[in-house]
This record gives C-alpha cells, structure tokens and sequence, in this order.
C-alpha cells in the first residue's frame, strides 16, 4: 500500500467518524419530533456501505448489544446470516447505484448472542452531504414465524384427523351392517336347531369381530390433546395401512397441560419418535409398534417401542447420523433441540428386550422453562 | 449358557400344550435351554425359585390363577429372589392396567391365550438373542449393576456397558451400550458410585465421565478424547498430564 493510499484511507476514517459523530449530534441536538427516531418502537438502522453509522434503541435490542459504542463504526455484515448474504448484495446495488429504495423481505441476522433471528427489513438511499447512506427499518418475526408454523402443523394434523374420522365412520357402518348379519345368521342356526353347524359358523365369523379386539382406536379418545389425538390417529393409520401391529394404551383420561410441554414440540418430538418406531418395525418379522401413556400426580410418561431388523446403533442416532438417510438423524437431532429447552423432561432412548424403546418423561414437580 | 424354563398355569390342558409348544421350540431352534419345570400350582414355582436364584431362568406365568397366590405376586416374589429373570406372562387378555406391570416387574413379553406355536416361537427367539447380547458368557449375577432413576422409573444399568456419563443443565446423560438414558444427579455422585465399583472411570472433565475401556483416540491438542461411538469427550486442562501419561 502506497503512502497516498493510506492517507487517503486515513482521511475516510476520520470522515466517517465525523460522520457517525454528526449524526448522532444531530438526532440527539435536534428537535423534539427528530430525537423520534431514537425511541420509535421499531429498529432502525443507519449505515453507509457496510459500516454502521447509527442504530436505535429497538435496533440495539434487536441484535441483543448491550452498548451502541459496541456497533458503531463496525461492519454491519457480521450480524447477517450467512443464508442471507447474496440477497442483501442484490440490494445493495439498487441501494447506491441506481439510487433507490428497496421494499421489505425477510432475512435473517444473527445477534450479538448468537441468536437466529428472522426479520423483515426494508431500506431507502438518503443523502447526507456528498455520501450516500442507507436507512433500514427491521421488524422481528422469529416469534411470527414460528406461531405461523406451529399452526400450519396444527392444522395440517386437524385435517388428516378428519378424513380419518371418515374412514372409521365408514368402517363402523360396515362393522354394524356386519354385526347385523351375524346376528341373523346364528338366529338361522338356531332357529333350525343345526347345532353342528352353528359351531362351524361361530368359528367362522370369531375372525370378522378380530377388529372389535383392537382397542387403539378407543384408547385415543382418551386423549384430551386435539393436535395430540390428530398425530396419533393419522400414525395408527398409516401403520395400519403398512400391515403393521400398532398398539396404543392410554390410562385413564389424560390431558397434557402446556405448564409441562408446548403441544406443538410435543407433536414434533413424537412425530419424530413414531415415524422412526413405523419404518424400524417394517423391516422386523413382527412388525410391532406399541404406544403407552401413562399419567400419575407425579409424572407423565410417553414410551414408543418398535421391533427391529437390523439392531438400530443407538450411538450413531444419538449424533444426528443415521443409517436410514439424512432425513431421519435430522428428526432426532431437532428433537434433542427441542427437548434440551425443557428441565421438567428426561429423554430416554435404549434397547431393551430386542425391543428399541424411545420415552419421554414429563415431570410434574417442575413445570417446563419454555412454558 | 443354559438357561431353565420353568411354566406354570392352572388349566392342566393348557399347561400341556405350551409345555409341548415350547419344548418343540427348542428344539427346532435349538435353543440351549430346557423346561426344568412345569407346574399347576405356584407354590412349587416359588419354591423352586429360592433353590435355584443363582441360575439364569424363565418363568412363563399365567396371570390369574384361582388361588391365593396368583401370578402377579408371584412374580413379584420372583423379582426379589432374582432381579435379572426373564419373566412372561400368558393372559387371555391385555387389559390397560397390565402395562403398568411390565414397567414395574420388567416383565419380557405378554403372550395372549391360548398362545399359538409361532407366538411362542417368536418369544423365546427374541428371548435367546437378547441374552446373547446382554450377558455374553457371564451371568448377569455376575456382573456390576447401578441403579438409576429416570424420573420416577427405575433402570438397571450394567457399570461396564456405560460408555460415558455427560452432565448437561441439571441432568445427566448416561450413554450406554445400550442407549442413553438421563437422569438428575450430580457426576461427583454418579463418580463415587461407579468408582467404588470399577477402576475404569475416570473424570476427564467437569461435564464429562468417561469409562477408559472405551477411548479410541486422545486428542492432547485439542483436549478432547473421541469415543468408539466416535462421540466426542472434552479433556479438562488439569486432566491433560493424566492422559499424557497413559498414551506415554
């Protein structure tokens, strides 16, 4: 670098920090209506190229900076997720080269904390002496988004839980139509007094009245948990469809408050939990997937057990591999994410009796740190 | 490693026909095992369970006998004398309150009645593998056992198949052969259980207890020690002559 150069460089530091020190001045020297901008409830930001000449009281909450000295002067990028990097280059061209303002997208920044935060930001070119700068406006929507999400999944469970309801509205027309039937046909042998015969049948129709022995369908009205009980009547029947043994148990009436778990973590977590105890146990000669849930004044227990084929290496799952594709260690690991927020809830996973159990217990004598 | 069966129920014909099921089980999957017993009366099970405790055995119980000692308590009985038997019960229905008893009695399966030749089959195949991969050689009387509560539930933990034991918040997460299983407890109590127990622990780090027989690799320059999990551990600054030591 030639002496010049550094001069030069020397001089557009000092510029820029008579710059920052100008604004500031400015806004908090000015009128009433101005110093405005320094308590409005949203975060806005003022910055010139990448280096941060102001920034608000809201935009300071936003990336979690306890001082602004911490940020003024410094390079704004650093806060910028990296999935968002090539967006904010488009804009910036439109920013200082053509001179206009861009509308409002959604991004993500990471605070100072190292928070993921999602945001919707929009900016405009002003003009300050012979430079260009950029005002954005920014407004959180990481709580939005999530809320949006978990409502999505909600309501995507309600639907499944409807058509299901439909089908068994169905099955049940046939299994009184059926019940009917029989009752008629046993009259006959009576009627007849065919006593023979009327072994024969009983022995017969004992195989249609199997579906009255499955009492899962009956153990879900038990649940008190709408999402809860919409998860679980669209798992039994897919593993219904799959062939497979689905069992479920519920002990007396449960209703999972929120004081313990989110409902919707906990339709993410079992989620994940059934859809891997479903596909293990397709590949096991008995296909079973049993479900219980237990409910006492002390805890709640939520246990999935599934047979296997090959024995699942427990180790492997535990760090987020797994030996079914990338999309199964994913499920485990955003479960371990969400149930390591929660201090009320131990997680357990482990073979037991050539049986792969997955449990979660909610403990009552704490209540959640998320709730 | 032979293992008893021992069959009870109080319906002779049904005692007659698992009794026939399970010995043809045997021997076509030739299962080192034999029916050391088979019984009407529970009383002769219990008996024979204070003899023989120190052997590895089987009980396939029927639930509801109509007698005073009915299958529940004398399973629990059994548990007493031998935490480590295989218990299975015959039903002749699975009703809601029975799974709280498979928790509480560490009972293998429940079979439905009348239990079909292949019900059985699959049961005890299960069974075998299960010992094979539990127990190996030893007996399960042999080995060092802890208990840990997960909740209010409590687990039976083999000392020399905990790989590492990771503190995290206010828990504890135990990583087994087995599994991972996590329980709240301090790693200053979880040390001095397991140290009076085996020389094999070793606290290489203030969130970290590792079992040394299953280190694959010490990484001195990073401070960190890889698993044969290939799960990473972390080597504390006053812990790094120790290991220096070992890998000298």
């Amino acid at each position: 670098m030639s002496k010049e150069e550094l001069i030069f460089q020397l001089e557009e530091a000092k510029k820029s920090e008579r710059a920052i020190k100008e604004i500031i001045e400015k806004i908090e020297n000015s009128a009433e209506e101005l110093r405005l901008i320094e308590f409005l409830p949203v975060p806005i930001f003022i910055y010139h190229y990448s280096k941060c000449m102001y920034a608000n009281k809201k935009a300071l909450e936003l990336l979690e900076i306890e001082k602004r000295e911490d940020i003024l002067g410094t390079e704004i990028m650093r806060f910028v997720h990296p999935d968002s990097v090539e967006l904010i280059h488009e804009r910036r061209i439109k920013l200082y080269d053509h001179k206009q303002a861009v509308p409002f997208v959604t991004q993500k920044l990471i605070t100072a904390k190292g928070t993921v935060i999602d945001i919707v930001v929009g900016s405009v070119p002003i003009s300050y002496g012979e430079k260009t700068m950029v005002l954005s406006v920014a407004k959180d929507i990481t709580k939005t988004k999530q809320t949006t999400r978990e409502l999505n999944y909600t309501n995507e469970l309600l639907k499944s839980y409807i058509c299901e309801n439909e089908k068994l509205m169905f099955q049940y027309r046939r299994l009184h139509h059926n019940a009917l039937n029989i009752f008629h046909g046993l009259n006959g042998y009576i009627f007849n007094e065919d006593w023979e015969g009327l072994k024969v049948y009983v022995d017969q129709v004992g195989n249609q009245l199997n579906i009255l022995k499955d009492t899962s369908l009956l153990a879900i009205n038990n649940i008190k948990n709408l999402s809860l009980r919409g998860l679980l009547t669209v798992k039994l029947s897919k593993a219904k469809e799959l062939g497979l043994n689905f069992k479920l148990e519920v002990q007396d009436a449960i209703s999972i408050s929120d004081k313990y778990i989110r409902e919707p973590d906990l339709c993410e977590v079992l989620g994940v939990y059934l859809d891997n105890a479903i596909e293990a146990s397709e590949a096991s000669p008995t296909k079973k997937v049993s479900v219980y849930i237990l409910n006492d004044e002390k805890e709640t227990r939520i246990i999935v057990e599934n047979t296997f084929g090959i024995r699942p290496d427990i180790n492997s799952i535990n760090l987020g591999v797994s030996t079914k594709g990338k999309e199964r260690g994913l499920g485990l690991k955003i479960c371990r994410s969400i149930l390591n927020q929660y201090s009320n809830i131990l997680n357990n996973t482990f073979i037991q009796h050539q049986v792969f159990v997955q449990e979660l217990h909610l403990l009552k004598g704490k209540t959640g740190d998320n709730a | 490693m032979r293992t008893n069966i021992v069959i009870s129920d109080d319906e002779k014909e049904s005692l007659s026909s698992n009794c026939l099921a399970v010995s043809r089980c045997i021997e076509a999957s030739h299962i080192d095992a034999k029916i050391t017993l088979c019984t009407t009366n529970p009383s002769e099970v219990l008996e024979y369970s204070k003899k023989y405790h120190t052997e590895l055995n089987v009980y396939i119980l029927d639930i509801n006998f109509n007698k005073e000692l009915n299958g529940l308590t004398l399973a629990r009985s059994i548990r007493e004398q031998e935490p480590y038997a295989y218990i299975i019960f015959l039903t002749a229905y699975v009703q809601l309150s029975m799974l709280t008893f498979k928790y509480k009695l560490k009972v293998f399966d429940f079979l439905i009645k009348p239990a079909s030749f292949q019900d059985i089959s699959e049961c005890l195949k299960a069974l075998t593998e299960d010992l094979e991969r539990s127990y190996g050689k030893k007996l399960p009387v042999q080995q060092n056992h802890i208990n840990v509560k997960s909740g209010y539930q409590e687990y039976d933990l083999v000392v020399e198949d905990i790989i590492y034991i990771e503190s995290y918040n206010q828990k504890l997460i135990i990583h087994t052969k087995e599994g991972c299983l996590e329980t709240y407890s301090t790693l200053k109590d979880m040390e001095t259980e397991l140290s009076a127990l085996s020389n094999n622990f070793c606290r290489c780090h203030k969130s970290f207890l590792v079992n040394l027989r299953y280190i694959k690799k010490i990484d001195l320059i990073n401070l960190e020690l890889t698993m044969i999990t290939d799960e990473k551990c972390l080597i504390s600054r006053s812990q790094k002559s120790y290991f220096r030591n070992i890998t000298a």
